[in-house]
């Protein structure tokens, strides 16, 4: 499905991913992990077509198709859905009207015909239950006001709405507290498919034990250093980050 | 402010077409000739009209010896700014207004003209140029303890082919405990510019609502000056709504005095403008007696090469005790070559007291952009949806649904894009 080829970004010109290879096949879950600073969350933005991160370097293949040549819309539109680490609030679009507007488009590009506003209701009730979010919140301005928690829910009823062949969640965990994290890792698993695959961004294990990971990589420096199953995480959890740069700096 | 005449005289031609107007003969106009004489035009370093080029703009439009006023017969249809939205309807055709063309729908509405003069010496110069060109003042009241169902639609139509100048003046006084909307435009039919100098004066009585909407639209190479004061009793409440679209030069003083107790004031005011458009907005919100609240919100949306101004005057004398008095400017900027000034003045003499005022100015939100473009929404719909949201919240709080309607289509239709 997506196809990571020894690729390069900067910033400005702060050098930050330093050749990631990475490879992501249908129904899988990847954990990347790795402390501050890595490229983690680079690695997200650059996937999702951030305009400030520049490509040095390398390729991805998304489907057969060039990622990198596509506009953040049309990256959505064929299947790349990104859970933000910081969801951005907007003042008097509502969450309802934006999806509506969001899955009508995704549906165009597909050959599929709009979906009216019965229908719409319709899908947006079920997805509500998966991560247990309350239509009054949707009926407000996007995350205007909204809790942490509220936020991240607000960005996986987005991607039970959109579908999303493969969905990118950057830092999902921050500032959720234990019980939005259980709602969140529940409504994610709910989602997870043969035909989709999920690359969970994060610095904890705490979230890889809802949403179990078939992969774990450490990302350091830039660069996709250690990989393994979910083992590997409670290594992690248990011994820092700092034997892994050790085992680097020997190596 | 400084009194500076200008080198160009377009103060004298102001002069010489008055002596040559007929106005000359009527005590008061002279007075009031007189009077801006001594006073003179505002130019760039007058502190009122720093960024605003008035005289420049005038001296390139105006024309001492326009065309004759003509009085001509309009299709009602072409009055009306809304569809199929009845309105009580006062008509001025071509700068000078028109009892046939106007028409009274409500009971308890009442019109009347007469030749009275509101000037005074220390008035702003286009006041005191309005009442030296127009003798006639429309009155509009309303009975005690009615509401008026349909709104009072005050429409400037001009259908000239040379230019127009322009000085139509009306008050209002909304009895107590009674409730009026106003909506005030122009519909411009002919080709001919015109400078369209409005003076209005408007009192709300005790209990009195009153919900006022100016809609500067279609005004294309005009240059328009609107001098409105509203005078406000206790437990008064009015929503005072600018919504300019386009134009040459306009100039919007929009002053309330807040001279009760329990009044609640709203002024809202969107400019959206393009090419080489400039919308100054001054307002002045004066609170005279405790209790009382008020609220400002203005916003602009600039494009092209327009220019925004807004000016936020605040007053609050020393025993109007625990006022309430906010203001917000935000602005956004399309082009590189939009500027907008803007500048907030509080003068606050009493101690007691809740003041804020807050202004931003600056590009769309990217962080916002790129979270509709990541849901798969194109980057100009996204942008169309972001600015909407930030145009329409300006009428937001309109009661008068229709018109509202109108407004956020027009919002929309020029904001949105379906890409």
């Amino acid at each position: 499905m997506l196809d990571i080829t020894n690729l390069k970004a900067r910033i400005e010109n702060k050098q930050i991913l330093n050749g990631v290879n990475l490879r992501v096949n249908a129904g899988e879950v990847h954990a990347i992990m790795g402390p501050n600073g890595s490229g983690k969350s680079t690695l997200a933005s650059v996937l999702s077509g951030r305009e400030e991160f520049e490509v040095t370097d390398g390729s991805v293949d998304f489907m057969g198709k060039d990622l990198l040549e596509m506009s953040p819309e049309d990256r959505a539109r064929e299947g790349i859905f990104m859970a933000f680490q910081y969801p951005v609030e907007i003042p008097g679009v509502s969450t309802i009207n934006f999806m509506k507007t969001a899955l009508n488009k995704i549906r165009e590009h597909r050959g599929l015909p709009a979906m009216d506003a019965v229908a719409f209701l319709k899908v947006m009730k079920e997805k509500m239950k998966l991560v247990e979010i309350d239509q009054s919140l949707l009926n407000r301005s996007l995350n205007e006001g909204f809790s942490g928690g509220e936020k991240k829910r607000n960005e996986i009823f987005q991607m039970a709405m959109l579908e999303p062949k493969l969905a990118i969640l950057d830092e999902t965990d921050s500032g959720l507290d234990i019980d939005a994290l259980r709602i969140v890792a529940n409504g994610v698993n709910k989602l997870r498919r043969k035909d989709n695959a999920i690359i969970v961004v994060t610095h904890y294990q705490r979230l890889l034990e809802h949403i179990i990971p078939d992969f774990v990589h450490v990302l350091y420096q830039g660069k996709i250093v250690k990989s393994g199953t979910k083992d590997l995480a409670l290594e992690l959890e248990a011994k820092g980050y700092d034997w892994i740069k050790n085992e680097l700096a020997i190596a | 402010m400084n009194t500076a005449t200008d080198k160009k005289n377009l103060l004298d031609e102001f002069y010489s077409t008055f002596n040559a107007s007929g106005h000359q003969t009527n005590p008061a106009q002279r007075q009031a000739m007189e009077w801006l004489m001594t006073k003179g035009l505002p130019h760039l370093k007058s502190e009122e009209y720093r960024f605003t080029p008035i005289v420049r703009t005038l001296e390139k439009v105006f024309d001492p010896s326009p065309g004759a006023i003509i009085h001509k017969n309009v299709p009602d249809a072409d009055l009306s700014l809304i569809p199929r939205m009845p309105c009580n309807v006062i008509a001025f055709i071509n700068g000078v207004f028109s009892r046939t063309q106007s028409i009274i729908l409500d009971d308890g509405l009442h019109i009347n003209s007469s030749d009275s003069t509101l000037a005074n010496e220390d008035d702003d110069p286009f006041a005191l140029l309005n009442h030296a060109f127009t003798s006639e003042s429309i009155h509009i009241s309303t009975n005690e303890g009615i509401a008026i169902k349909h709104p009072v639609a005050i429409v400037y139509y001009f259908d000239t082919t040379t230019f127009a100048f322009s000085n139509p003046r009306w008050s209002c006084t909304v009895g107590r405990h009674s409730s009026l909307t106003l909506l005030e435009y122009e519909i411009n039919a002919g080709a001919g510019k015109h400078f369209n100098n409005k003076q209005t004066d408007i009192l709300v009585a005790e209990f009195g609502q009153l919900e006022y909407t100016v809609i500067q639209n279609g005004l294309l190479n005009t240059v328009q000056i609107n001098n409105t004061r509203v005078h406000l009793a206790s437990s008064a409440h009015t929503a005072c709504f600018t919504f300019s679209f386009d134009g040459q030069l306009v100039r919007n003083n929009l002053t309330l005095i807040l001279d009760g107790e329990k009044i609640d004031a709203h002024l809202y005011g969107l400019y959206m403008v393009t090419k080489n458009t400039l919308v100054d907005n001054h307002t002045v919100v004066d609170h005279r007696k405790p209790n009382s609240f008020s609220n400002q919100l203005y916003k602009g949306v600039m494009d092209g090469n327009s220019r925004g101004v807004f000016n936020g005057k605040i007053y609050v004398r020393s025993n109007a005790q625990k006022t309430n008095a906010f203001q917000s400017n935000r602005n956004i900027l399309l082009g590189d070559n939009t500027t907008v000034n803007t500048k907030p003045q509080l003068e606050i003499w009493a101690d007691d007291v809740k003041c804020s005022h807050g202004c931003t100015t600056g590009q769309l939100d990217e962080e916002a952009l790129f979270y509709l473009q990541s849901r798969g929404i194109g980057k100009d719909m996204a942008k169309g949806m972001l600015l909407t949201a930030f145009a329409t919240e300006t009428v937001a709080s309109m009661k008068h649904t229709v018109i509202k309607n109108f407004l956020e289509s027009i919002i929309s239709t020029r904001l949105q894009s379906s890409n």
